[in-house]
Order: C-alpha cells, then sequence, then structure tokens
C-alpha cells in the first residue's frame, strides 16, 4: 500500500466519504480483474465487486491501519468470490439451473482476445479447483508476491507455491496436448 | 535427474531465467528434458499474456460507483436510525432503573439514601397507602355494616339471664351506640327471655 492509500485510510476512517471514494478508485480495477477472471461473468463480477466494497466500508473502523490496504481488499474479494464459486457449484446440479444453461465460461471467452491456444488455456484454467485458480490469478495476473499472497489467504507460503506450481503444471501440460 | 526436478520446481514458481544459478543454466544448456521445459513454460508465459480481459468499462465503473454509493447511503441511514432508538430507549430505561433503585433503596433504607422532603417519593407513597387504609377501615366500620338482629337477640338474652333485666346499663361497652339504639327501640322483655 503506498503513502496515498494510508492516508486515506485514515481519513476515510475518520468519516470522510470522499477519501473512501478515491479509496475505491484505487483499488478498483485490481479487485474487478480478479474477480472477473475468476467468475467468469462481469455482471457477477461488479456485484461481488459492490459487495466487497461495501464489506470494507463496514468494516474499516477495524482495519488497523499498519496494515496493507489493498491485501485486505484482496482477502475480503477472495473469500467472496470462493464462496459465490462453492454456491455455483451446488447450483449447477440443480436441473433448473442446467436447464437455464449458466455457463461463465462462454461469456468470458467473447470478452477476451480469442485464439486457439487461449481457449484452450481458458478452458483448463477454468478446470482449476478454485482455490488453486485464485492462487494462480493472484499470482500471475495480479503479480502479488507468494508471501503476500500466503498473508492474504491465510496459508503457509510453501502451501502457497506448491498450489501454483501444480496449476502451471496442470496449464503447461494442457497446452502440450493441444499442440 | 535431481538437477532436472530443482530446475523444473523452479521454473513452475517463475519462468524468468535470471533467477536460475550458473550451475543451473549450465544444466540447461546440456539437458534435452529441461531445456523442452523451457520451452513449453515459455510458450504457456506467451499464451497466457495473450489472455486478456476487458478492464472496467466508463460507464461500467459508473454504474458501480452508483449503487455502491446508493448501498452505503442506505446503510449509513439505517444506522442513525438505529443509533436514535438506541438512545431514545437507553435513556428511558436509565430513567426506570434510577427510578426503580431510589425507591427500593428509600424502602430498605440504605445507608446514604434518607431523602430530604423534595425526594421523599417513596415514604409518600407509604403515608398515601396508610391513609387508604384508614379510609376504607372507617368506611367499614360498625356503624356501616347494618344491625345484625340475631346476634343482637342471642347477646342480650344471654345477658338477661345472666344479670337480670336492667337495660339502663345493659351491655355498655360491649355493643355500639347505635345496636344499643336499635335494642331500646325494637326489643321487648318477651321477645329475649
Amino acid at each position: 500500500m503506498g503513502l496515498d492509500d494510508r492516508e486515506l485510510v485514515s481519513k476515510a476512517k475518520a468519516g470522510d466519504r470522499k477519501a473512501f471514494d478515491d479509496l475505491v478508485r484505487n483499488n478498483r480495477d485490481n479487485m474487478f480483474a480478479l474477480i472477473y477472471r475468476m467468475t467468469g461473468d462481469r455482471e457477477t463480477a461488479l456485484d461481488l465487486m459492490q459487495d466487497t466494497f461495501f464489506t470494507a466500508f463496514k468494516e474499516l473502523s477495524r482495519f488497523r491501519e499498519d496494515a496493507n490496504f489493498s491485501s485486505w481488499l484482496y482477502r475480503v474479494a477472495s473469500n467472496k468470490t470462493l464462496n459465490y464459486l462453492k454456491r455455483r457449484k451446488i447450483l449447477s446440479f440443480l436441473p433448473l439451473a442446467r436447464l437455464q444453461g449458466s455457463e461463465p465460461t462462454v461469456e468470458m471467452e467473447s470478452a477476451m482476445e480469442r485464439s486457439e491456444i487461449s481457449a484452450a488455456l481458458l478452458k483448463r484454467v477454468e478446470e482449476l479447483p478454485p482455490k488453486q485458480k485464485l492462487i494462480f490469478n493472484l499470482r500471475y495476473y495480479q503479480e502479488l508476491s507468494f508471501v503476500e499472497i500466503a498473508r492474504i489467504l491465510k496459508k503457509s507460503e510453501s502451501t502457497v507455491k506448491t498450489n501454483y506450481q501444480k496449476a502451471i503444471e496442470k496449464l503447461r501440460l494442457g497446452l502440450k496436448e493441444h499442440r | 535427474m535431481n538437477k532436472c526436478r530443482q530446475i523444473n520446481e523452479k521454473l513452475l514458481l517463475s519462468m524468468d531465467l535470471s533467477r536460475l544459478t550458473a550451475e543451473e543454466i549450465k544444466h540447461l544448456k546440456g539437458c534435452r528434458d529441461c531445456a523442452g521445459t523451457v520451452d513449453q513454460l515459455q510458450e504457456l508465459d506467451r499464451a497466457l499474456s495473450a489472455v486478456t480481459i476487458r478492464p472496467l468499462t466508463s460507464s461500467e465503473a459508473a454504474g458501480f460507483q452508483t449503487a455502491l454509493d446508493e448501498k452505503i447511503d442506505a446503510y449509513q441511514s439505517r444506522s442513525r436510525k438505529g443509533y436514535t432508538a438506541a438512545l431514545r430507549y437507553g435513556v428511558l430505561a436509565t430513567a426506570v432503573a434510577l427510578l426503580l433503585f431510589l425507591v427500593l433503596a428509600n424502602r430498605l433504607q440504605l445507608p446514604g439514601f434518607s431523602f430530604g422532603p423534595e425526594m421523599q417519593v417513596a415514604s409518600n407513597l407509604d403515608s398515601a397507602i396508610e391513609a387508604l387504609i384508614n379510609e376504607e377501615a372507617a368506611a367499614y366500620s360498625d356503624s356501616d355494616l347494618g344491625i345484625d338482629e340475631s346476634y343482637l337477640r342471642v347477646v342480650v338474652s344471654d345477658y338477661v339471664r345472666s344479670n337480670g333485666y336492667n337495660t339502663g346499663d345493659m351491655l355498655l361497652g360491649e355493643l355500639s351506640s347505635e345496636e344499643l339504639e336499635y335494642i331500646r327501640n325494637n326489643f321487648k322483655t318477651e321477645d329475649i327471655l
């Protein structure tokens, strides 16, 4: 967290709504990118992002100012996204959901630059277990350090590294099979 | 083989070859397996980098901000109402508790709670209750209970049998003046004996 975010958090905690809006603006794109890559659906990503910042607003008084605000946001967003994916998985077993055919990957693919390889990779990424997928996204696309990811997910650094290695290995094999 | 695994694990964590040691680079150059892994991982890296997402558009950002603001405003409004109500009930509850405590303290005559005339709520209440009891007692005095003639007959008959018939000082102190008056006016000797 830069000094700016730290100052903004301090002001927002004192009730400065404008400071909170600035915090939202500073972190919005990163949260959207993570949630969108995890869920593959823009509307869902916007909803979960809204939930994330709303929770942040409500819980801001409990946030320690010496901590990293964006890491805290990543944790909130990660928890909400993992919960959503769990619910979606349960719902996918229901007949009605199958009839309505919720297939988020389609929306995501259409939103992304598509090549044959990209499409195959996307499918592999989609197939990763949610926590592995989260670690992969946080590391590869959000470019967070393993230490930071470990802190966010409250896991050991070695667990995070092992999960990331497994994810990359699966994607590498997927790419190899595709060729 | 051990070296291959070591390099593979390192590359899986980061595809940046500059993180490898000179010894590992040397191994890499002479190992076809490791060189193949590097090629695959670099291809994967290129492919993953190509998978971009369309960033948040300005209209999506504006819609998101509006929805978030509305949610926060509603939350703050609810919180304020809740706080005001809690404050109101808190004050009321405190006042009631204080009043009950003062009454109880006075009744139990706790030290330090001997109230002055302006604070004698409980004492006044006691006086009022006492006055009410007295009034009730007065209201239900004998004079208002009516005359029980059969009772008077028994009493008078017993008296006359023991003491002779003399209505002059008869039963004084045992019956009320109304009852005596009633006896004088209504009883005859033959009625009693």
